[in-house]
């Protein structure tokens, strides 16, 4: 498996014709254990061994050539997903971040979602799902989780669900290729 | 993987896009397994074991169990224990997260990289936890330094890259702290997990709850004081003889010197300039680029010279670095551990 770098991603983007010469604001969210910080840290190459649940958030931004990506990685306790809402202005793409593996939450987590997609602050805002944790054994696979979630109910803005595996940088990089595809067109 | 979404005309540009197809993942070729072999529930008044070989590495569920106790001695992938009820646990090292919610009046043993709970009460955890174990909406939850020794544990950690020396099991985070409460606890120094486990039954298969025996050496959770004496002490990479040697160091004292404890221990790899750093001094650089460094603190009266007297008997064969300001490097030492695992 190939690295990803965030600079990989940005070489997609400088390839496109109608490249955007903002800022482009991702923002991260999930339930927490669903493997945010490890995916945010993966695409910045960055190592993965040892990661402590996040207790606030935490930001990568990279600048290139006119293009500055700021990926936002916000914490995922129920305590703390009230002031998830803080980081919503100005988002380019929402990245929903899913533990496959954790059927308990199934529901959970789709409930936190289809908050987030009623939400005025982000309507229109292209959604990326990531089915994490791919390489567990108990992993649902992708079109289940979407199942789950009724991801095929959302008509208001383009979306995707795609299968990774964070800790092992698998899919990941499927996915910010349908990011840059979406976003781009859009600018 | 992609989905296909009902389309019609208007919505033509919105909804799914097209599937990515010919991707094949290593999840795809993955070897199939009976799912419920990773899978402990509905147990009551009942005993399980998992020995090693049976999980190698990959998650386990464990769930809805009432009075019985659960032992998997293995590495596991990631662990969660749901609605469980007066159960005692003891688990291997988990490579990522072990996860309790909804749990009552248990008892765990439990090494992982990540510990998180939620929804939980009445419960005591002898943990090791490669970074800041962390509590939510629970309460009455103690915790003790993991002791736990079974023939294979040596391999199950380096399978489940953790180190024995990074454990961080008593600087609790709890997202929903309760003022004038505390929702969490330390255990008392001589409680241990031979006062909730059966000793007898468990030495029958190898299996050991000593301090002595436990392969994660036994650290307090007493903060650094000004009036104790201190000494910092470094292990440099020797080729794996650095581990025995800091762990032969902190057997003598845990024997010899019963007054004195291990704060804590780190196991981290150090960049030359990180070295010249904490060491004020380039050419411990070249100790340093070989591979991890162990760095151990213990306090207690006279405590630099038991240290001293035991690496000159018995450690002559390993490099080794006493501090004489302890204080300062400790403090830079820590600094750069903590980055690490506070990203």
């Amino acid at each position: 498996m190939a690295a990803f770098s965030l600079f990989g991603l940005l070489a997609i983007l400088r390839k496109l014709k109608s490249s955007p010469d903002k800022e482009l604001r991702i923002l991260l969210l999930g339930l927490d254990n669903a493997g945010k910080t490890t995916l945010l840290k993966k695409l910045a190459s960055e190592d993965v061994t040892h990661i402590t649940p996040t207790q606030g958030f935490n930001i990568k931004s990279v600048q290139a050539e006119g293009f500055k990506l700021n990926v936002w990685d916000i914490g995922g306790q129920r305590k703390i997903r009230p002031y998830w809402r803080n980081y919503f202005d100005n988002t380019d793409v929402l990245i929903y971040v899913i533990d496959s593996a954790d059927r308990k939450r199934m529901d959970e987590t789709g409930y936190e979602l289809s908050e987030l997609l009623i939400d005025d602050k982000l309507v229109g805002v292209p959604l990326l799902v990531f089915a994490n944790k791919q390489d567990l054994l108990h992993a649902a696979s992708a079109s289940d989780v979407a199942q789950s979630l009724c991801l095929h109910q959302i008509k208001d803005r383009p979306w995707q669900i795609q299968a990774c595996s964070a800790t092992a940088g698998e899919g990941i990089k499927d996915g910010m290729e349908w990011i840059s595809r979406n976003v781009c067109r859009k600018k | 993987m992609g989905c296909l979404c009902q389309k019609s005309k208007k919505e033509d540009s919105y909804g799914a896009s097209k599937p990515i197809e010919n991707v094949e993942y290593s999840w795809d070729k993955r070897r199939s397994m009976n799912v419920d072999d990773f899978i402990i529930q509905n147990l009551e008044n009942d005993e399980k074991w998992k020995i090693g070989g049976t999980i190698n590495g990959e998650q386990v569920v464990i769930q809805n169990c009432k009075n019985s106790s659960i032992y998997i001695l293995d590495h596991v992938n990631t662990i969660t224990i749901d609605d469980c009820v007066s159960c005692k646990i003891i688990i291997g090292p988990v490579k990522g997260s072990a996860f309790l919610r909804d749990c009552e009046d248990c008892v765990c043993l439990i090494a992982c990289g990540q510990f998180r709970i939620r929804d939980c009460r009445n419960m005591v955890i002898f943990l090791s936890c490669a970074t800041q174990p962390i509590i939510e909406s629970s309460s009455s939850i103690r915790f003790g330094c993991y002791q736990l020794f079974y023939p294979s544990i040596k391999d199950h950690f380096k399978d489940a890259h953790l180190s024995i020396f990074n454990n961080t099991w008593s600087r609790i985070h709890d997202f929903t702290p309760v003022e004038g409460e505390l929702n969490w606890g330390i255990l008392p120094e001589n409680t241990t997990p031979q006062n909730y486990f059966s000793c007898h039954d468990l030495s029958r298969v190898g299996l050991s709850l000593s301090v002595m025996d436990s392969i994660v050496p036994y650290t307090t959770a007493v903060k650094m004081c000004e009036r104790v004496e201190h000494c910092f002490i470094v292990f440099f990479f020797c080729e794996g003889q650095e581990e025995d040697a800091a762990r032969v160091l902190i057997d003598k004292i845990y024997l010899e010197r019963v007054d004195c404890r291990l704060v804590w221990s780190r196991q981290v790899e150090l960049s030359s300039h990180e070295s010249c750093n904490i060491f004020q001094d380039e050419s411990y650089a070249r100790l340093t680029k070989h591979g991890p460094v162990i760095g151990l603190l213990f306090s207690g009266p006279c405590i630099t010279y038991s240290c001293n007297q035991v690496i000159g008997e018995s450690l002559q064969h390993v490099t080794v670095y006493v501090s004489d300001s302890p204080r300062e490097q400790v403090n830079k030492f820590l600094s750069i551990t903590d980055m690490r695992i506070a990203f």
